[in-house]
């Protein structure tokens, strides 16, 4: 009864050396996490922006700064970008495409290009 | 045979299932509106109020509103049952996120229909 208690274990976090299939995975569950508690933010800036032209601008404004609220709208739209890149790639192994362990390695690779190059066009439209 | 009562429908394979056709009506939704904005910018308030006052774009926010909501519950049920282990503490928060989405989702619905 005991023998599993014996399996070694090793959960040092900082000494794991993460696959970038890992790293792509954990980061779709933390923006995943980020959308989640992004969604009243998102109705705020929707509700407000909606109301008259002058809440527009006032809206426009404050998420077209690389500070504060734009902060903030920067990294929400992040966490959708990349939780939507990292979705599309696991609905193309559901597919059953990319299994292997070198499609599904060059898959991750290729989220996180398209993702750096999305996160900068982003950022350069912003601000 | 228990089920799990917090999860959305209790079964695996419709959970799965829904937590994918979610997946793409949001990321089509997601892709119209970014479309929209791209194509009338510099945005203006009368093109962004003019996008939502459409009945036809009311109807699809609605449907994407739930959608949200039903694929952030799968997700966050998913995330709560790999790393969440006391199972009280598991049971008061996949509670409070059903609580919490359905707060948005009427937030969202009462926006959509106001406009």
């Amino acid at each position: 009864m005991n023998t599993h208690d014996r399996r070694p274990v090793f959960l040092s976090l900082h000494q794991i050396r993460l696959p970038v299939n890992g790293l792509v995975s954990i980061l779709h569950r933390i923006s995943g996490m980020v959308m989640f508690f992004s969604l009243p933010v998102l109705l705020c800036m929707a509700s407000c922006s909606l109301k008259s032209a002058p809440h527009f601008s006032k809206v426009v404004a404050s998420i077209s700064q690389p500070s504060g609220w734009g902060l903030v709208f920067y990294a929400i739209l992040l966490a959708w970008v990349y939780h939507g890149l990292a979705g599309v790639r696991h609905l193309i192994m559901d597919l059953g495409w990319g299994e292997s362990l070198s499609a599904s390695r060059a898959m991750s690779f290729m989220v996180l290009w398209i993702f750096a190059v999305v996160a900068w066009a982003l950022g350069s439209w912003l601000w | 045979m228990v089920r799990n009562i917090l999860a959305l429908t209790g079964s695996g394979v419709r959970d799965w299932l829904i937590q994918r056709v979610t997946a793409l009506l949001i990321l089509a939704y997601v892709i119209t509106l970014v479309t929209y904005v791209v194509q009338h910018a510099p945005l203006t308030y009368a093109a962004w109020h003019q996008f939502f006052a459409c009945h036809v774009v009311k109807i699809v926010t609605t449907l994407i509103l739930l959608s949200v909501v039903w694929h952030a519950w799968i997700g966050m049920w998913t995330v709560f049952t790999d790393y969440i282990k006391p199972r009280m503490l598991r049971r008061v928060l996949t509670v409070s996120v059903i609580i919490y989405l359905f707060y948005n989702l009427v937030w969202g619905l009462d926006l959509v229909w106001s406009i």
